[in-house]
Formats: structure tokens, C-alpha cells, sequence
């Protein structure tokens, strides 16, 4: 699979360099960059926003998605059980991006082929699962499990319900911006540029963008994780302390 | 104002849970009880993870115990002993709790288990609470506490081996009886988040026969221990203690206490005490709506 996106990749980069003469080779059709390097996670963050600005030589398509970390994830489904709703069913899949939203150019999906949604991952519903474990489930309800994970997903406003738009200020000059709720995951994220001529690949760009907590927060963040044991002590030390000063403050009334 | 959990990964508006906590303290204060039970479910409403939920209430536990704990200690409320040995036995609860914690959240089972045994204990303490304050009120008389004596206690705890001597209580029984007790508790400290008095107490009076006198100085004075392993645990094997979150609850709950108390001059035992009956069994309905109505998503998602 990967062998063989790679080759498709190789040849329509290549294709069009080596016909066009005249053109250094490797002449990119799109140039992008980030607004900021990282996005700092703060005690005061109630959601962020990753900018994008990019420039395309010619007229053609394009698509940025962005994909947070990818994790291992396990979809639940609820039964009935003697009246009460618990889990009894369940789904495991592996390396899913914790967050996803995209961004398409106008009369993208019109001039670019489906097959090249599901080829490159384009939207949500089309976010490449490699490994999936079902225990006794039909291929319906495998179905049903990987529509409800892209669901919970967007619920928990982690994937994009649609597509944002791309915003060009002149013909070649563009500009996207994704909006990033307040429950967004930490680590690192991946931008990907499509550009695409006539419906085919032409070109990609990539960047990478940390999300982390920083200052007050991301001190505790870390903390908790590097040395969990003082953490837990000093937070118990705060709880005995809160309750001193309130016992003093009884006694004095 | 919106303030971001760095343990959760999420936003929160403040003033909501400095709110809560604040009545939460109020209730403390004024009717004397814990009111971990109420802070649990609402943090989970509102939609901060149940394993975090948990984890956090425990340092609030910490937090109302000390504060609790100094005026029995003055008065010689407190038997120490006693309190050692339940807290033996609480901090193996506590342990015991976080693993069976840690078993129900591998399982998937976690959110049900937590809701399921508020639900029982809410249930229980809410209809026990209400029928009672109503029965008194209906009577006009006050239910007077039977007069507790040794010969009461039940063969088979008399029976027990382990024997020990305990001054301050005036009792000869078994060192199981506390542990035992004490176990509880801790297994309820690390599962649900809540101090367990409501149910440690009675158990200390009936069970172990204990002078009620020095019943809830004790039950705080080893709660403390208990729920504090509890925190550093949650903290170490599950990392869910956020201590944003705990900050905003504890002093909420500093300020609701220091109003509760102030105001509990003012307020007849009775009504609160119906109220608060009433606050406990809309919780516990809440859960079962939760449990028993068929959701509109019946798929959930969770990061392995």
C-alpha cells in the first residue's frame, strides 16, 4: 500500500518537471508556511488557531489537512442489559490521528476525483485505518463501528465536520486558518498541502507545528508526568493546608 | 472565567465548580456532612472525565477531614488506636481500590461501575434520610438513639480472633472489626471519590460499638490518611489528580464551610436535612435516567 502510493507520488511529482522544459526540476508549485512555529497551551487557553499562509505558481486545487498525534483507539458500543445501558460490545484501531480537520479550495471536490479523497485521506470519513481488530463482527458492522468512531469524534469536536474554506487574497496568495477547541491534543500535529492539476497530485507540501502546554500549565503537565509521586504528595500537602487555613477561619468566628 | 485543566486537557468555567464546591462546603458545614458524594457526579455532568473526577475529590477529601478533624482532636474526640488500625486496613482499601479501578477502566467498565454505586449508595442514603427526617417530623417526637451496650455486639464478631485493647473506647474487640471497617472505606475513598462517612459511621456505632461520642473525630481523623493514599495513588498509578481542578474545589469549599457554618445557627436541622435528602435523591435519579433510558449514542470512543 504504501509502496505503491509512494510510486504514484513519485511519478506525479515527476511527470510534470520532466515535460516541462525550461523549468529547474524541481520547481515546487506551492510554497507554504506557518504563522507561528507552535500553538502554547496556557492556564487562560480556551482554544487556539493555527494559520497558514502558502503560495500557488498556477492555477490549480488544493487541500490542507491537518492530523493531530496518532494514538490507539477503542470504540464502545452499549447494550441492554437487564434494562440498564452498559458497554458489551467493542472495536480496537490503531494509529488514529486524536485530531483531524481540513480545508479545501473552492470547487475543490468538483474537479478532484473521490478516488483521490480516500487515495490521500481527504476528510474524515476517508482517514487511512491500517490495523482494526473486530472480534465476531460482519463487515456491516465493522462499518458501523468506524462511522461511529469518525461520529464520537466530531461530537467531542475533534475532527472537522467540514471542510473549512481556503481564502486566497489575490489569485496565487492563500490564506487558512483552522480554529482549535479548547479540548485539543497535545503534541505534535502535521500539515499536509495537496495541490492538485486536472484532478492529479502535482505537488505536496508538509509542515509540523507542536501543541503543548506552556508556562504554569505546562509545568504541572510535565511535573505530574516526570516525578507523579511529589506531585501527588504536594497536591495532598495544598489539600491539608486548605484545610488548616479553614479551620482557622471557624475558629476565629 | 474559563480556566484550562492541565490534567484533564480541558477548559472549565471556573466559577461553576467554585460554585458547586462552595455549596457542597455550605452543606458540610451546616449539616455536618461530607458531601463527596454530591461533588463526583456533578464534575462528571459537566463533563470532566470520571477517572479524573475521582482522583481530584480525593485531595477535597483531604481537605474538609483536616478541616473537620481539629475541634474533636481538642475535645479528645479522637481515638487514635482505633483510628490506626482502620486506616491499616484503609490504606490496603485504597490500594485494592485504585486496582480494581485501574481492572474497570481496562475493561470498559468504569463509567458504569462509578454510576451504578452512586446510584445504590445515593439511593439508599437519600429514601433512609428522607423517610426518617419525615417520620420525626410527622411523630413530633424525637427518635431517641437506642443506648448502646457491649452485650449487643453480634457473636460472630465477638468471636474473632486478633483481640486488642482499646483504652479510649472502652472496648476489647477484635482488630479485624476496624481494619475491616476501615477497608471499606478506603475501597470507596479510591472507587467513588467520597470519605464514606455515612456509612463508616453507622458501622463504627452498630458494628464495632463504638462510643458515638468519639465516632466521626475517629472516622475524619483516619479518613484523612486513607483518602490522602488515595490521592497520591490516583496520582502516581493513573496520573488523574488535577490539581487546577483541586485548587478551585477546596477553596470553594473553605468559603461554602465558613458560610455553612455561620448559617447553620439560623436553619432548622430538619428542613435542611430534607432538602438535602431531596438534593441527593435528584443525583441519584440523574444517574438512573443516565443507566436506564436508551441513549442517543450508543457508541463511545476512548483513547487506549
Amino acid at each position: 500500500m504504501m509502496m505503491a502510493l509512494r510510486t504514484v507520488l513519485f511519478l506525479c511529482l515527476m511527470l510534470p518537471f520532466t515535460a516541462m522544459a525550461g523549468e529547474p526540476v524541481n520547481a515546487p508549485k506551492i510554497i507554504v508556511d506557518l504563522a507561528q512555529p507552535h500553538v502554547d497551551i496556557t492556564t487562560g487557553f480556551v482554544g487556539g488557531r493555527l494559520e497558514l499562509f502558502g503560495v500557488r505558481k498556477e492555477a490549480g486545487d488544493i487541500a490542507v489537512i491537518l492530523r493531530g498525534p496518532q494514538k490507539n483507539m477503542q470504540v464502545r458500543r452499549k447494550g441492554n442489559v437487564l434494562g440498564a445501558w452498559i458497554n458489551t460490545d467493542k472495536a480496537r484501531y490503531d494509529n488514529v490521528p486524536t485530531y483531524y480537520d481540513y480545508a479545501l479550495s473552492d470547487g475543490f471536490a468538483a474537479s478532484v476525483p473521490a478516488d483521490q479523497f480516500k487515495l490521500y485521506g481527504i476528510a474524515p470519513e476517508n482517514i487511512g485505518i491500517e490495523n482494526h481488530t473486530h472480534k465476531g463482527h460482519k463487515a456491516e458492522e465493522c462499518d458501523l463501528f468506524f462511522q461511529a468512531l469518525i461520529r464520537n469524534k466530531k461530537n467531542e469536536r475533534l475532527f472537522g465536520k467540514e471542510a473549512r474554506s481556503i481564502t486566497f487574497l489575490d489569485n496565487s496568495f492563500f490564506k487558512v486558518i483552522f480554529k482549535l477547541p479548547d479540548n485539543v491534543p497535545i503534541g505534535l500535529y502535521e500539515i499536509e498541502v495537496l495541490y492538485f492539476k486536472n484532478g492529479v497530485l502535482e505537488d505536496r507540501a508538509t509542515k509540523s507545528i507542536k501543541v503543548a502546554q506552556v508556562g504554569t500549565s505546562g509545568e504541572i503537565h510535565s511535573f505530574s508526568n516526570t516525578h507523579a509521586l511529589a506531585y501527588g504528595v504536594l497536591c495532598v500537602f495544598l489539600a491539608v493546608f486548605a484545610g488548616w487555613i479553614s479551620n482557622r477561619l471557624r475558629k476565629t468566628t | 472565567m474559563q480556566i484550562y485543566l492541565p490534567i484533564a486537557e480541558m477548559a472549565v468555567s471556573a466559577e461553576t465548580i467554585f460554585l458547586v464546591s462552595m455549596v457542597v462546603g455550605f452543606l458540610s458545614g451546616s449539616l455536618g456532612v461530607g458531601g463527596g458524594f454530591l461533588t463526583t457526579p456533578f464534575l462528571i455532568f459537566i463533563g470532566i472525565p470520571p477517572v479524573v473526577a475521582v482522583g481530584t475529590q480525593t485531595t477535597q477529601l483531604v481537605a474538609s477531614g483536616v478541616a473537620g478533624v481539629f475541634g474533636h482532636w481538642r475535645r479528645g474526640n479522637v481515638d487514635v488506636k482505633m483510628g490506626g488500625i482502620m486506616l491499616a486496613g484503609g490504606m490496603l482499601g485504597s490500594a485494592i481500590g485504585i486496582l480494581i479501578f485501574k481492572l474497570l477502566e481496562k475493561l470498559g467498565q468504569i463509567d458504569f461501575a462509578i454510576s451504578f454505586l452512586y446510584i445504590i449508595l445515593l439511593g439508599g442514603i437519600g429514601f433512609f434520610m428522607l423517610f426518617e427526617t419525615l417520620r420525626s417530623l410527622l411523630i413530633r417526637k424525637k427518635t431517641m438513639r437506642k443506648a448502646f451496650n457491649a452485650s449487643q455486639i453480634h457473636p460472630a464478631i465477638a468471636a474473632l480472633p486478633y483481640k486488642m485493647r482499646f483504652a479510649r473506647s472502652r472496648l476489647y474487640v477484635s482488630a479485624l472489626v476496624p481494619a475491616g471497617i476501615g477497608f471499606v472505606g478506603g475501597l470507596l475513598a479510591a472507587i467513588l471519590g467520597i470519605g464514606g462517612g455515612f456509612l463508616l459511621v453507622p458501622a463504627m456505632i452498630y458494628i464495632l460499638g463504638m462510643p458515638a461520642l468519639l465516632v466521626v473525630g475517629t472516622s475524619l481523623f483516619q479518613m484523612i490518611f486513607t483518602t490522602g493514599v488515595a490521592a497520591i495513588m490516583h496520582a502516581v498509578v493513573n496520573n488523574t489528580v488535577d490539581i487546577m481542578l483541586a485548587l478551585i474545589l477546596v477553596i470553594g469549599g473553605v468559603v461554602g464551610a465558613q458560610i455553612g457554618v455561620s448559617f447553620s445557627r439560623f436553619v432548622r436541622g430538619i428542613y435542611a436535612r430534607i432538602i438535602l435528602a431531596l438534593i441527593v435523591l435528584g443525583v441519584c435519579f440523574r444517574l438512573c435516567g443516565e443507566m436506564f433510558i436508551e441513549p442517543q449514542e450508543l457508541f463511545s470512543t476512548v483513547i487506549l
